[in-house]
């Protein structure tokens, strides 16, 4: 039992090493890796009246990771193409009705990239064309098997989100499915959110439910479809991680009028700036859910001390590799946006992956090939 | 009839309330903190004071009050009552005259009398449609939560979107604590009247999750084209209600190489021999909620000598599927052999072949008997 459950759900590229004996299984179990770990020494540090964790008291927040990487993994275990080098021949081989455009896309993922597609960017054309309804139900049971678990004598406990990336896309699909489904979804519909985080939201290019902009997941008062049903909405996006770009989610809700806060950071603390864990370690961030989830009182100017301490982290000594990746993040956003909304699922596929590689060169730059912060690269 | 149940309890409220002792409630403990506005946790548990102009608002002690109707399931009856009990405290609460309490108070009572209203015509709807009436109604709206700003507010809901600010310092210590405990006791309510769809709920998602389960680990391998092809089919004819939310009952199979095995007669005795087959199309259909499949495809059969069988095949579920192939031999005459298929990832697993022969001789021992000999 806990008062509040937090729900933190990954983003793509979630794999086991080669030797797990399960690999779906320990994927599932063991994703969070440093990333809940961090965020309960920001608690332990800011709020260390507040008792919150994995397995907390009765009266406490449980942090719970939420997972679907375990289908991905399976699904790709069946098929033998994994590693193919060549992503494009390997799909077409793999997908014999396909429309030769959409190969063609592909065909632009150069050899040097395919590690990346198929270490992550396979994700998403697992979620969005194959494996959507599977993997919104697979989050779903878990959601709500966790909120019915800690009901305290018929209350379910208030929550929050915090999400990342491909993650965005799942989790706001899955609820969006919940708030549009009352009579199957029961009295889930009502669940309590009293945050709702987003880290390089990319649900409005991978959504499969509904317009995220306009959906129930929304701040209180923002316009939409439905009734808006977050207490307060988080959306954080680097200037330097090409991802957000890619993404499109930029809702137009007011910051004064709706409990919505836009979070754009500017500093390079690590070249991984896509990050799960560079995000969530941004004070910006992290300050909001600590406010309205853990109840932690945090006053204006504690909270613009802290963010100036932050920002006084010195940056990696690789300024070089950091101004090139500005500037081909610049490029790929300018890139993008001229395509002048020509784009989908498998242009985003394959202008992701290019990201990826760039965020990986200047993180091999930096710290060289095995330093600095994995996070979802 | 609503009116006549609160106006009953209102006066109940009124022989209630008059005989409290107007003493400041012990259990007040506003936190003053750089964000100034005081923190609000749910009484829940901790037994209401004895005393106190607010112990009539406490969770428990209202809770206690209206057990009756709790248990009988009144919850019209109950949140009226709640709402008198609320509102006539917090009249006693709001002399002398505090701008802030009045805002608060009749912000407080619009979203009760709401409430009430909504809630009334919500339980006179089928119960399946309960909870979608109860989201209409906002009903996280009473409890007291943290904001972005780290400021306490109260009836933040779509009306309200960034809630009533529920501030310590320009409310006396009973105003602060009735209004506090007043939201808790309000949410409790209404998510005990929520609770009621819950476990049914809940039934229901996990029994989709199971389906999806069996339906990913248990039936035929799926090729990327074929799960493309399956889930374009689900655009075109798309399911309605539950469907929606549940594997597909109807797969197709199209183009689907495997690895089979062929078991011919020999010499009066039945001998495995290898081949490469192809499913050219057909169909998978679950039943039995997803535990069980059968399926049918044509299937095309190459053997070691490169000859071309052709015939129906029959997916029974589980690790054999049979065919019946007939090809030409090389002096032209037409023979038949049955064909079993393993799926490619089955047959990494060192039994599945032994065990899919003995399967597939014990069920087609009789068929076999009658084949002609090659």
């Amino acid at each position: 039992m806990a008062r509040k459950i937090l729900f933190v759900i990954h983003g793509i590229g979630q794999r086991a090493p080669d030797d797990a004996v399960d690999k779906p299984r320990f994927a599932a179990e063991n994703w969070p890796g440093d990333v809940i770990t961090n965020f309960l020494e920001l608690a332990g540090k800011h709020a260390p009246g507040v008792d919150i964790g994995l397995n907390p008291g009765p009266t406490g927040i449980k942090v719970v990771p939420l997972h679907y990487c375990d289908i991905i993994i399976e699904q790709l275990e069946r098929w033998d193409s994994l590693g193919d080098k060549n992503v494009a021949d390997a799909v077409a081989r793999q997908f014999p009705g396909l429309p030769t455009q959409f190969v063609d896309v592909l065909r632009d993922i150069s050899t040097a990239d395919a590690p990346f597609f198929w270490r992550g960017g396979v994700d998403i054309l697992l979620y969005r064309v194959f494996h959507d309804i599977a993997i919104r139900s697979h989050v779903r049971a878990q959601v709500t098997r966790t909120l019915f678990d800690n009901a305290v004598n018929g209350v379910l406990p208030a929550c929050g989100f915090i999400t990342h990336s491909m993650g965005t896309a799942v989790m706001h699909d899955v609820l969006a499915e919940i708030f549009a489904n009352p009579i199957e979804f029961g009295g889930f519909v009502n669940m309590d959110i009293d945050i709702y985080v987003s880290l390089a939201n990319v649900s409005k290019i991978l959504e499969n439910v509904a317009n995220p902009q306009k959906s129930p997941v929304r701040p209180f008062g923002a316009p939409g479809i439905g009734r808006a049903r977050c207490r307060a909405f988080v959306n954080a996006h680097h200037e330097s991680d090409p991802v957000p770009y890619l993404g499109l989610f930029n809702p137009d809700w007011s910051t004064t009028t709706t409990p919505y806060r836009d979070v754009r950071i500017e500093r390079i603390t690590q070249p991984n700036t896509h990050a799960y864990e560079g995000y969530l370690e941004n004070p910006r961030v992290w300050i909001p859910i600590f406010r309205t989830l853990l109840e932690t009182p945090i006053s204006k100017a504690d909270a613009d001390a802290l963010i100036d301490e932050y920002d006084a982290t010195p940056p990696p000594a690789c300024a070089q590799a950091l101004d090139d990746l500005r500037a081909s993040v610049k490029r790929i956003a300018e890139a993008w946006k001229n395509r002048a909304g020509a784009v989908g699922t498998w242009q985003f596929v394959v202008e992701l992956t290019k990201a990826r590689r760039v965020l990986a060169e200047a993180k091999a730059r930096c710290f060289g090939a095995a330093g600095g912060v994995e996070g979802m690269l | 009839m609503i009116l006549t149940t609160v106006l009953f309890l209102t006066q109940q409220t009124l022989l209630a309330t008059s005989s409290a002792m107007p003493a400041a409630s012990p259990r007040l403990t506003p936190f003053v903190s750089a964000a100034a506005l005081g923190r609000c946790e749910d009484p829940w548990g901790a037994s209401p004071p004895l005393t106190g102009k607010t112990r009539a608002v406490h969770p428990d002690g209202l809770r206690e009050r209206f057990a009756r109707s709790i248990a009988a399931k009144g919850w019209a009856t109950a949140f009226a009552g709640y709402a008198a009990v609320i509102d006539t405290t917090l009249d006693r609460l709001g002399s002398p005259s505090s701008s802030d309490f009045d805002q608060l108070r009749r912000a407080l009572r619009t979203a009760t009398d709401s409430t009430a209203i909504g809630l009334a015509r919500a339980l006179q709807r089928p119960p399946a449609e309960l909870a979608a009436a109860l989201s209409e109604l906002d009903i996280n709206q009473f409890r007291p939560v943290t904001n972005l700003d780290g400021n306490l507010i109260i009836l933040q809901s779509n009306r309200i979107p960034l809630g009533v600010p529920l501030d310590s310092t320009k409310l006396s210590a009973d105003q602060f604590e009735s209004i506090c405990w007043s939201g808790w006791s309000l949410h409790r309510l209404l998510a005990n009247v929520n609770f009621e769809t819950i476990p049914g709920a809940l039934a229901r998602i996990e029994a989709q999750e199971r389906r999806w389960e069996r339906y990913r680990t248990q039936g035929p391998m799926q090729l990327p084209h074929e799960m493309l092809l399956n889930r374009a089919k689900r655009l075109v004819v798309r399911p309605k209600g539950s469907s929606r939310f549940n594997p597909p009952r109807l797969d197709l199979v199209a183009v689907h190489p495997f690895a089979g095995i062929e078991l011919v007669r020999v010499d009066g005795a039945v001998n495995p021999e290898s081949s490469v087959a192809a499913e050219l199309g057909g169909a998978t259909f679950w039943f039995n909620d997803w535990k069980h499949h059968v399926g049918a495809t044509w299937v095309i059969a190459y053997d070691l000598d490169g000859r071309i069988g052709r015939g129906p095949l029959v997916r029974l579920g589980g690790y054999v599927t049979a065919g019946l192939l007939s090809r030409r031999d090389a002096g032209g005459t037409s023979r038949k052999s049955l064909l079993i298929t393993l799926d490619a990832l089955r047959l990494l697993k060192p039994d599945v072949v032994p065990q899919a022969v003995r399967q597939a001789q014990g069920i087609a021992g009789e068929v076999l008997d009658r084949l002609p000999p090659r």
